[in-house]
């Protein structure tokens, strides 16, 4: 019985080598090359049984938030009352700026670009644990998603992007992730940032050559990058910030959220160089306006 | 391969199956239970030493194909939370508190290697500004699922369970 102890801790010593050799290589590989095809391979084995479990425990996770949230609910309901009477009064104004604004994407033949991209709508079957920020989806190569692709909430705001996928189900890291990328934005004020992630709450906002203050309340939205195609809403400005240096740090909280994400919206679009958008367009007579507009992101 | 192993292995599927579909969209105050932790330490209370700490590895290296942060990091960290198990379970299973605060303890120490560990690997988990409570309260949360869990999984061993215990 003595030597069971020294051969469990062999066992150890082996499998922590074995842990840091797979994290290396992991890394090396950027989550490519034989770890993504085990990555696929395994989710596409608990995808399945992740959807239907999903479907099975809904009514209990929608038991639990009910409670959870029954205290506020007539705050609330009074909050939005006085919230509608509010918006009545505005409508008719605002229709009538709509109408303006049609009248003026007509007549210059724009759209905005989340309308020009092909979407998937998906629902999310799994969430990592208290430290991976990430989520899968239910849908994979089979409806068209692909790595690389933005994902928006039922709202048009920005929620991540596609990391992995499988022909079923597919890996999505958030914006809120601190392993996740920057996300380049412009304010409405045109001041260009970066967004990062902090793994809960509010993201850091940093803007690196101000030349004009960003106030509370600022829309910033995607600049287009080879990350995430132009115009996607993606959180509004937290505290106010003045250029110091022409840099402006502050934060700002994100406009999807993501405590309660169940379903989401994936975004068919890939970064495109000019180059290959033209040979795209050479090859096709008809349907191009999509993959221009893909291109333009960038 | 034993029944034990099997009993343990169908464990640890249900458990990622239940924290990834369950437990995590129900977080309370922004953190939830670790089960498949938790699973790791109610197996290895039971099985030898060995097969222990295979599990461990296995499970951790389930949840690392699933989620999005290096494969192999939580791996690291359940094979350590099972050789934790292993050598301390002769001393705690005196009573169910003694019980509760190892269960306390090493879910503590996996989730803070799993933090400082994954921060070395990119994944910037100590800059989060959450990540002091979900290190506080995880392992409480742990420790309250134990009560539930460990007599379970004490129940499904049953004659077949290596060792004798409390729960």
């Amino acid at each position: 019985m003595n030597d069971r102890p020294d051969r469990a801790t062999s066992f150890l010593v082996i499998l922590v080598i074995l842990s840091f050799a797979l994290m290396t290589l992991d890394i090396r590989s950027s989550g490519g090359g034989a770890t993504g095809t085990l990555r696929s391979g395994m989710q596409s084995v608990f995808a399945p049984v992740q959807k239907v479990a999903t479907a099975i425990v809904d009514p209990i996770v929608d038991l639990v938030d009910g409670i959870a949230h029954a205290a506020g609910l007539r705050d609330a309901n009074k909050q939005l009352q006085q919230r509608i009477s509010e918006l009545e009064a505005r409508l008719d104004q605002v229709a009538t700026l709509e109408a303006e604004v049609d009248a003026l994407n007509r007549i210059l033949g724009l759209k905005p670009a989340e309308e020009s991209i092909p979407t998937v709508a998906a629902r999310v079957i799994a969430r990592g644990d208290n430290f991976d920020d990430s989520f899968q989806i239910d849908r994979g190569t089979e409806q068209g998603v692909l790595v690389g692709n933005p994902v928006v909430d039922d709202t048009g705001a920005l929620v991540g992007i596609v990391t992995s996928v499988t022909a079923v189900s597919a890996t999505v890291v958030p914006i809120i992730s601190p392993s996740a990328d920057g996300v380049q934005v412009k304010s409405q004020t045109n001041e260009s940032g970066v967004l990062r992630g902090r793994g809960s709450g509010d993201l850091d906002f940093e803007v690196l050559d101000a030349s004009e203050p960003v106030l509370s309340g600022y829309l910033l939205r995607t600049a287009g990058s080879e990350r995430y195609p132009v115009g996607i809403k993606v959180a509004r400005v937290a505290e106010d910030a003045h250029p110091e240096a022409q840099r402006i740090i502050t934060t700002a909280t994100p406009l999807a959220d993501f405590s309660k994400l169940d379903f989401v919206v994936v975004l068919q679009w890939t970064f495109t160089t000019s180059a290959e958008t033209t040979t795209t367009t050479t090859t096709t007579t008809e349907g191009t306006t999509s993959t221009t507009a893909s291109g333009g992101g960038g | 391969m034993s029944r034990r192993i099997l009993i343990s292995l169908a464990a640890i599927g249900a458990a990622v199956v239940i924290q990834t579909t369950l437990l995590a969209r129900i977080p309370v105050f922004g953190v939830a239970p670790d089960l498949v932790m938790l699973t790791v330490i109610a197996c290895s209370r039971s099985l030898r030493a060995e097969p222990a700490v295979v599990l461990g590895f296995t499970a951790g290296l389930i949840l690392d194909l699933l989620g999005s942060a290096p494969l192999g990091l939580r791996s690291m960290v359940l094979t350590t939370v099972a050789f934790a198990t292993v050598r301390t379970r002769e001393r705690f299973e005196i009573s169910i508190p003694t019980i509760g605060l190892a269960v306390w303890g090493i879910t503590l120490g996996g989730s803070l290697l799993l933090a400082v560990v994954g921060t070395l690997f990119g994944q910037k988990t100590l800059s989060d500004p959450d990540v002091v409570k979900q290190l506080l309260l995880g392992p409480v949360y742990d420790v309250l699922l134990g009560l539930v869990v460990l007599p379970l999984m004490t129940r499904l061993f049953g004659s077949d369970r290596e060792r004798e215990g409390v729960l």
